[in-house]
Order: structure tokens, then C-alpha cells, then sequence
């Protein structure tokens, strides 16, 4: 049986190729940091001295984020609210919906009508637990038992 | 002629300056709405719901039919089909479509027909495509809810019951269920992981709230036959069938959702070359439905649909927008433009390029805390997403950039193929 989660895991690789993977992407997030630095001064100097970097002149840049991102949070308030209206007209929508009766299912008739096709025939042909269909340049379906092996 | 000069001044001063501030502002925006998107679909739906594994009960489990194309499936086939053969759910079938493979899928099909009771197998008597072996399997599925699947796919013993729980609210016509990622092999596998929940998944969750979807996972999606029949069924001519069904099911009056209850388990090309084969697919597939559909929202039939519409097309403005970026930033680091005359252009990620990472890094572990429902150890994932920024958004600008002229220049009604199974496995 197939174990659960079927998960193919890098357990088959070879070590160096897993060093080599973790590496890379461990320097990949050691290079962020490094860009993060004026950033993470902004969490650093509120603790700078327990972590030996006393720097209490450092300057937050609160000013620089707020004038920068300002436009865009804008926009994005009205998107979430715009959102979050939606989402409960649709929720409403739905709710309102579970009243009403589920839709007829769809019946071979007018399934086979829209082929081309028998109704019976088709009904028939859904039995088949093996079956070969051929399609016409046209778009013709033909149905058959698929030949004995 | 002063006049239009000064003109073309004041427009190329401010494309200068919007170019720059869209290449930010569009991502880091949606980045916003998605989780938001997110986090309402978490509150609504899902924190109160039971586990996957234990799905609530209804008085009467209606019958299913689960269909899976084939396409030169004989590695896989065997372990699909008895994997979707043992649900647990009280009532359904597997319908098999073999499209003309030219492996030994007819024979391993064939074999398992024997084999599994409620097993049925379809063989097209020549290659056709797969939205013509997807039409064919509604055809010959005997009930009324398909649940359709790769040849490849692996679906959780519990997924039909929750489709089944979302088919009893009588608007919805198409489902779109949880595809994860199953092989972890290589950076690229472990990426992918990431990317469906922290993009994919928040996307899907957040349109969801919204009310319209922009597309189906086709590796794991569900229809009620009625929807698919007003919406016409699969378009043989399309890249991408999951796509353009979704469209036609909302501009018939449907609608379609997301489940994430609904798992599968997938395969992910693995290699460079396999990814962006895929990913050129599917941004082709996206152009065409942008092509299909101008008319139908300019002459504003599914209003609904305009934002999901707007969203895409401002996407691939973007990747231009990006292109134009990457390569003036090329220019500067080549020597030219000395004096700065182009200073919102870089190719190294300075304030504005950083703060877009930490943004996406926040909205990959808000994703990743929401998806640890459907998987443990989510969180490990976490690790291998710092490659996405740079990687993916890459991978992505650049097959949409390459995809666009390809989709218009495709001819209209020109039938497709298959193109799977280029999986890229390693």
C-alpha cells in the first residue's frame, strides 16, 4: 500500500547534495539579514544593551516608513474593506441560497440530445465497465464494448 | 512641436516615477489583500470546521463519479486509481479515461478494471487532448458530481465527502480542492510547498471571499454536471482547461469555490526546465482566457468578474513593468546612467525591494500557520521560501513576458495537447 502522506522525501539523496541545499538557502536568508541591518536596528535598540550594542541615538525612521508606505496603505484599506463587504454579502448570498431546492441533476436525455446520442443507448453505455469510444471528424461519439482480451 | 516635446516630458517624467512605484506597490498591495483575503476565509470558515479527517455527517451522501484522464500514465496509473478506488465515501465510481496513450496504459488500465470493482475505464480509439477526454468522462460518468483528477494525483480517502458537503449549497457549480505538493526532493520541490499555500492557497481563499474565482486547480476540482452542461463543457482549443471552465461556469451564473478539505496529493516538475515548461502553460493559458473574455467585460456581462479580470491583466502589466526594471538595472550596473537620471530603477533590493520581501515572508507564515490544518510540520517549509522572492518572481515575470506574444500569435480555434507528463522529476 502507498504509505500516507505519500510524501517522496530527499531521504534517496545523496548527503552532499542535502548539505549543498541547505547551505545555499541558509546564506540566502544570512545576505537578507545582512540587507535587513537599518531595519533590524529598529528592534535592536530597544535591547541593544543586553545584546552588547548600546547605539541609543540610533534613529528609528518611523518618519521614512510612514511617508513612504502611507499612499499604498491607503489603497490597501480600501481593497480589505471593499474585501471584507464581499465577503459577507457572500456568505449572506450563500445562506439565503441553502433554502432553495439543489438543482435537478443533469439527465442522460438532454446529455445525449446535446451529443448526438440515443438516451437509452447511452444509459447502456454507461454500464460498459470497459469501452472504446471513437470521435468523428465532426465531433461524432460512437460508443463501444472494448474487444475481449 | 515645443508643445509636444514638453508634453513627452512631463509623460516620460511620469512614467519615471509610476513605473517604480507599481513594480512596489502591486505586489506589495495584494500581498496585503491576500492575506486579509486569507485570515476572513480562516474566521469564516475554516478555525470552527472539524478536521479534515473527520468530515460531518449528511443524511444522504449523494452518488459521485471520479474522473481521471490519462495521457502515458503507466508509471502512475496503478497507484492513482487504487488510491481514488479506496475513498472512504459511501457511493461513488472511478471512471478512467485513457486519451490514446502510446505507453502500456491501455494494458495496465485494462488490468485494473479487473481488479477493482467500482473501477470503469474509457479508451478514446485515438489521442484527442484532455478537454476532450474530460468531456467524453462527463459523458460516460453515471452521476451527477465529477470529481476530476490527474493521472498522477494521489486524493485523501476523506475529500469526497467534503465535496459533497460543498455541493449541498445550490449556487455552487465548480470546486476547487487543496493540491499539495508531494515531491520534496530538491529546493525547487520544497519551494513549491510554500508557494501553494502562501500564494496559490491565500489567493484562492481570499477570492473565495470575494465571491469568483479567477481558476480551478485542474489537478483537483469538482463540477456538478448541470453547471458544466449550461457552461458548455471543456474548450478542446484552450492551454489551459481549468481556466477557461472556471470562466465559463461564473459567466453562467454559477458559482465556484474553494475547499481546502479537498486534498490531492501532486508531483511538481522538479527542475528548472520542467517549471518553466509548466509555468509558461499556465501564464499562456491565463493570456488566452484574457484574449476570450475582453469582450465579454468590456461589454460588462459578469460584472462581478471585472476585479479578478482587472487583477490578472494588471499582472502581467507588471512582469513588463519588472522586465523594464531588471534591464535598466543591468544598464546601471554596466556603467551607464552614471548621474542617476533613472534613481526608482535597481537591480539590487534596496529599501523598497527589501520591505516587498519581509512583506512576502510575513504573508508565507501567515499562509503556513492557516494551512498547518491540512498538513503537520508546515511551518519547516518556512526555511526554503526565502528563495521566492528572487526565484519564482523571476520565473514568473518571465513567463508571462515570454507567454503574451506567444498567446497572440497562437491561432484562435488551434486544438490542444497534451503536455504532461513533463513532471521534471530529478
Amino acid at each position: 500500500m502507498t504509505p500516507w502522506p505519500p510524501l517522496i522525501t530527499a531521504a534517496h539523496q545523496p548527503t552532499l547534495m542535502r548539505w549543498r541545499d541547505w547551505f545555499l538557502t541558509l546564506v540566502m536568508w544570512l545576505m537578507m539579514f545582512v540587507m535587513l541591518e537599518t531595519e533590524f536596528e529598529l528592534l535592536i535598540d530597544h535591547t541593544g544593551e543586553f545584546l552588547g550594542r548600546p547605539d541609543p541615538a540610533a534613529d528609528p525612521h518611523w518618519e521614512k516608513f510612514h511617508q513612504r508606505l502611507a499612499p499604498y496603505a491607503v489603497v490597501i484599506g480600501i481593497l480589505v474593506t471593499f474585501l471584507t463587504v464581499s465577503a459577507v454579502l457572500t456568505r449572506l448570498r450563500m445562506r439565503r441560497a441553502r433554502r432553495r431546492p439543489l438543482p435537478a441533476p443533469l439527465d442522460a436525455v438532454a446529455q445525449a440530445a446535446s451529443e448526438g446520442l440515443d438516451a437509452l443507448q447511452l444509459q447502456a453505455d454507461r454500464e460498459l465497465r470497459v469501452a472504446v469510444v471513437f470521435i468523428g471528424e465532426a465531433g461524432e461519439v460512437r460508443v463501444e464494448p472494448a474487444p475481449e482480451p | 512641436m515645443q508643445n509636444l516635446v514638453d508634453a513627452l516630458g512631463i509623460a516620460l517624467d511620469f512614467l519615471l516615477l509610476a513605473i517604480p512605484a507599481f513594480c512596489f506597490g502591486y505586489p506589495f498591495i495584494m500581498a496585503w489583500y491576500w492575506m486579509a483575503g486569507g485570515l476572513l476565509f480562516y474566521w469564516f470558515r475554516e478555525h470552527n470546521a472539524p478536521p479534515q479527517n473527520q468530515p460531518p455527517e449528511l443524511a444522504a451522501w449523494p452518488p459521485i463519479t471520479i474522473i481521471v484522464p490519462c495521457y502515458n500514465e503507466a508509471d502512475n496509473a496503478r497507484d492513482t486509481l487504487s488510491v481514488a478506488a479506496a475513498c472512504d465515501y459511501p457511493d461513488f465510481e472511478v471512471l478512467a479515461v485513457n486519451d490514446g496513450s502510446k505507453d502500456e496504459t491501455a494494458t495496465i488500465l485494462n488490468q485494473l478494471a479487473t481488479e477493482i470493482p467500482n473501477l470503469r475505464v474509457v479508451h478514446l480509439a485515438k489521442n484527442q487532448g484532455k478537454a476532450t477526454a474530460m468531456n467524453v468522462g462527463a459523458l460516460m460518468a453515471k452521476h451527477e458530481i465529477l470529481v476530476c483528477i490527474d493521472g498522477d494525483a494521489l486524493l485523501d480517502p476523506h475529500s469526497l465527502r467534503w465535496v459533497a458537503l460543498a455541493f449541498q449549497r445550490p449556487l455552487i457549480g465548480a470546486l476547487t480542492g487543496n493540491p499539495r505538493i508531494r515531491n520534496r526532493t530538491s529546493i525547487l520541490g520544497r519551494l513549491q510547498v510554500g508557494e501553494f499555500s502562501s500564494i496559490i492557497g491565500l489567493i484562492k481563499r481570499a477570492q473565495t471571499m470575494y465571491g469568483r474565482l479567477f481558476t480551478v486547480s485542474g489537478v483537483i476540482c469538482a463540477f456538478r454536471k448541470r453547471a458544466l452542461y449550461e457552461a458548455g463543457f471543456w474548450s478542446p482549443r484552450t492551454l489551459t482547461d481549468d481556466i477557461d471552465v472556471t470562466w465559463r461556469i461564473q459567466v453562467a451564473g454559477w458559482r465556484v469555490t474553494y475547499e481546502p478539505n479537498a486534498i490531492v496529493w501532486i508531483l511538481m516538475p522538479e527542475t528548472l526546465n520542467g517549471l518553466w515548461k509548466q509555468r509558461l502553460r499556465w501564464a499562456e493559458g491565463g493570456i488566452q482566457m484574457m484574449q476570450d473574455y475582453l469582450a465579454p467585460m468590456v461589454r460588462g456581462r459578469s460584472p462581478t468578474l471585472l476585479p479578478v479580470y482587472v487583477n490578472y491583466l494588471l499582472s502581467v502589466v507588471w512582469s513588463y513593468c519588472m522586465l523594464l526594471t531588471i534591464g535598466i538595472g543591468l544598464l546601471q550596473s554596466a556603467g551607464f546612467d552614471k548621474d542617476g537620471i533613472l534613481p526608482g530603477f535597481s537591480l539590487i533590493p534596496e529599501w523598497w525591494g527589501l520591505t516587498l520581501a519581509v512583506t512576502y515572508l510575513a504573508q508565507a507564515l501567515i499562509s503556513q500557520l492557516v494551512e498547518r490544518r491540512y498538513e503537520k510540520n508546515m511551518l519547516r517549509s518556512m526555511f526554503w521560501i526565502i528563495w521566492y522572492p528572487l526565484a519564482f518572481w523571476l520565473i514568473s515575470t518571465m513567463t508571462t513576458v515570454v507567454a503574451l506574444p506567444r498567446a497572440l500569435m497562437r491561432p484562435r480555434n488551434a486544438r490542444t495537447t497534451w503536455v504532461s507528463p513533463d513532471r521534471g522529476l530529478r
